[in-house]
């Protein structure tokens, strides 16, 4: 038999007989080509098996129940790198309804654990058809234990990731929200959402103190002058960057579902409005830079102007001639509609262009209002325009020309991102040095002189520079004189404007302790004051001492104002 | 034959070498995989207690807390003053006998 044969070989290989010297060369021969296969077999196994493993996929772990390779959603920080938006892990409970074979046994003993529902609900969910039903996404470290302890089949537990804002209400706005699946569908969550989806942190020019600062302040205001809401800002002149931006009512962004329209509008960079007498400054420094009309100069505001069946007056009239400074100190309209006309229609809206309050502004935000300029320049427009009628724009945009006009002349696109320490920013000249030192010491006039109209706004050693403008409403194609939305632009110090605050609050109702007057000198040229008060020493800004020529120069020498002599930085 | 016995005992000590650097690969990963889901949960509890400081530290709150439990308020300009304007002492003389003096007039 073969194999016998083949077993004796196999024998004599293992143990070889000491072989006769006839067969020992056939033998030899033998082992020869048995190793020689052996070794063949071999090699060829590892070969394979390297081959095999060359050409395999890096094994996934066996040994993990979480997958590592989800990326959390970077966070949104503020410019000191405090938390404005952060991914944190939670647990979703479910149930496998095909595993379930008692729902309302299962029911009952759940029911403690899931207290956002009843027990129909409850046994609804476990006896819907499909193999997954969300049970609860907020799944607390206590509950998940005691459901764990009940052992029930069918419920499971799965992790998963939620976004939380632990400031809240502060900034809700300009970070927005997500929606369940971790998607930005507002404001910053939004327009980073790509940065943000792929794991990096993105860091706002938003600073948590200072918005918090300013949303307090704004909110009394708006309790105070039970009035329909407000806006506000603070913006940095020398980077054009918002340190704050706040507009009320807000949201919670941890519960945005529960939130009103009215609540997540945002009235900062979306809304547009007409400005009101706030663009005065605009009016005023544009005039200075085109040589349309010097400081000396006086225009007569005693009798108002009637145009195109329209008439523009002043709030409280004034009689005779008066100059540059006291037609921004007064608020006069009809001295603005003057020296628009100095100006001119072309003139103007080239100025309106180059301070981008012609097109939407480059926010990095989706909320961002796109102004509503007039189709037809007519001089009708140049005089409304002249004192913030004609053209709505968003705060934000009024707020960074105003910083070109009353800071140091230069127009810097405002940004929501912060800057980087060695960051070129890109500044457009638009007025030359000697036109925003006489715009800004006007404007300090405005809040230091008796007869300025924001004298509330003065904190003591700060030198606060602004205008008040109180704007009617439009309805029903007209405009309602009840119904005003006031506003107050500051900059401070006046010597060397570093930040603007901008605020507006809408539709407040004169109270007993301002006489019945909601102007906005009344209304928010407080909050102003109180604002900067608070701000100024975080931001490092020290109290000016005016006497010092380093400081004077930087404002026009005193002047005439109503018959006397004024300095124009006087505390 | 010696050769053949020799080749397999080669053979054998390479493919128990092979094994045994097998095992200690896979215990090295799994160590890798058990560490990667440390460094994860830890990571995860960090943004967790980050999370809960910046709630419990949020400018709000310490500007309640501050003001109702401390009396605190904001800083008035008053209280801010030019290095300038505190009082120095005179400038000290480079006399070492003087230097001295000042040392012995020192009360601790």
């Amino acid at each position: 038999m073969w194999y016998i044969k083949f077993l004796n070989i196999c024998r004599s290989l293992l143990w070889p007989s000491r072989p006769e010297p006839s067969k020992s060369r056939k033998i030899a021969g033998y082992r020869l080509i048995f190793s020689g296969f052996s070794m063949l077999l071999i090699f060829t196994l590892i070969g394979a098996q390297s081959i095999a493993l060359a050409l395999s996929k890096p094994k996934t772990s066996n040994h993990s129940y979480v997958t590592i390779n989800n990326k959390a959603r970077g966070a949104i920080l503020d410019q000191k790198g405090r938390i404005l938006a952060s991914t944190v892990p939670i647990n979703i409970l479910y149930a496998d309804p095909k595993h379930i074979f008692n729902p309302e046994e299962v029911a009952s003993a759940l029911l403690p654990y899931v207290p956002k529902l009843d027990k129909p609900t409850l046994i609804n969910r476990l006896t819907k058809k499909g193999r997954f039903t969300e049970l609860d996404r907020k799944l607390t470290p206590k509950r998940h234990s005691a459901i764990l302890q009940l052992g029930l089949p069918g419920i499971y537990v799965k992790p998963a990731t939620i976004r939380i804002y632990p400031q809240g209400r502060e900034a809700a706005h300009i970070i927005g929200a997500v929606d369940r699946d971790n998607n930005g569908i507002a404001g910053i969550e939004k327009s980073q959402n790509e940065t943000l989806a792929s794991g990096e942190n993105v860091y706002l020019s938003i600073d948590t103190g200072l918005q918090t600062i300013l949303r307090e302040s704004l909110d009394t205001q708006i309790k105070t002058f039970e009035a329909l809401g407000g806006a506000a800002l603070i913006l940095d002149v020398k980077t054009g960057e918002i340190m704050a931006a706040t507009s009320l009512p807000d949201f919670d962004p941890n519960h945005i579902m529960t939130s009103t329209d009215t609540a997540r509008f945002n009235q900062v960079t979306k809304g547009v409005y007409e400005m009101g007498s706030i663009f005065k400054v605009l009016n005023t420094a544009i005039a200075l830079e085109t040589g349309a009309i010097d400081m000396q100069a006086t225009i007569d505001v005693s009798k108002p102007i009637r145009i195109a069946g329209q008439l523009i007056d002043d709030y409280h009239p004034i009689k005779g001639s008066i100059g540059l400074a006291e037609i921004l100190v007064r608020s006069s309209n009809i001295g603005s509609a003057h020296i628009s006309q100095l100006i001119g229609s072309e003139t103007q809206k080239n100025y309106m262009k180059q301070l981008g309050l012609l097109s939407a502004s480059p926010l990095e935000i989706v909320e961002n209002g796109i102004p509503l300029v007039p189709q037809n320049w007519s001089d009708i427009t140049t005089m409304t325009l002249s004192y913030g009628y004609g053209l709505s724009v968003s705060m934000v945009q009024a707020a960074a020309a105003i910083a070109a006009a009353g800071g140091d002349g230069h127009y810097i696109a405002p940004t929501l991102l912060r800057r980087n320490a060695n960051e070129q920013i890109e500044k457009l000249t638009i007025f030359s040095t000697e036109t925003s030192m006489a715009v800004r010491s006007m404007m300090r006039l405005v809040v230091s002189n008796k007869i300025g109209t924001g004298k509330f706004a003065d904190a003591p050693g700060y030198l606060v520079g602004g205008k008040t403008g109180t704007a009617e409403k439009v309805e029903n194609k007209g405009f309602n004189r009840k119904a005003n939305r006031v506003s107050f632009v500051a900059t401070f110090p006046a010597n060397d404007p570093a930040y603007l605050i901008m605020m507006m609050v809408d539709e407040p109702i004169g109270q007993k302790h301002s006489y019945n007057y909601a102007t906005a000198g009344w209304v928010v040229a407080p909050a102003i004051k109180k604002v900067v008060n608070q701000i100024a020493p975080i931001l490092g800004v020290h109290p000016v001492d005016i006497t010092k020529p380093e400081n004077s120069q930087n404002l026009l020498p005193p002047m005439m104002l109503d018959g006397k002599e004024t300095v124009y930085a006087s505390f | 034959m010696r050769f053949v016995l020799l080749s397999c005992l080669i053979v054998a000590v390479l493919g128990s070498g092979l094994y045994f650097a097998k095992l200690t690969v896979d215990e090295q990963y799994r160590k890798l995989k058990q560490l990667e889901l440390e460094i994860k949960s830890q990571t995860e509890h960090n943004y967790v207690l980050q999370a809960e400081w910046t709630f419990l530290t949020r400018p709000e709150r310490l500007l309640r807390l501050s003001h109702s439990l401390l009396g605190m308020n904001s800083i008035t300009p008053e209280r801010i003053l030019p290095i300038s304007s505190i009082p120095m002492r005179h400038s000290v003389t480079t006399s070492i006998t003087n230097a001295d003096a000042g040392v012995e007039n020192v009360v601790y």
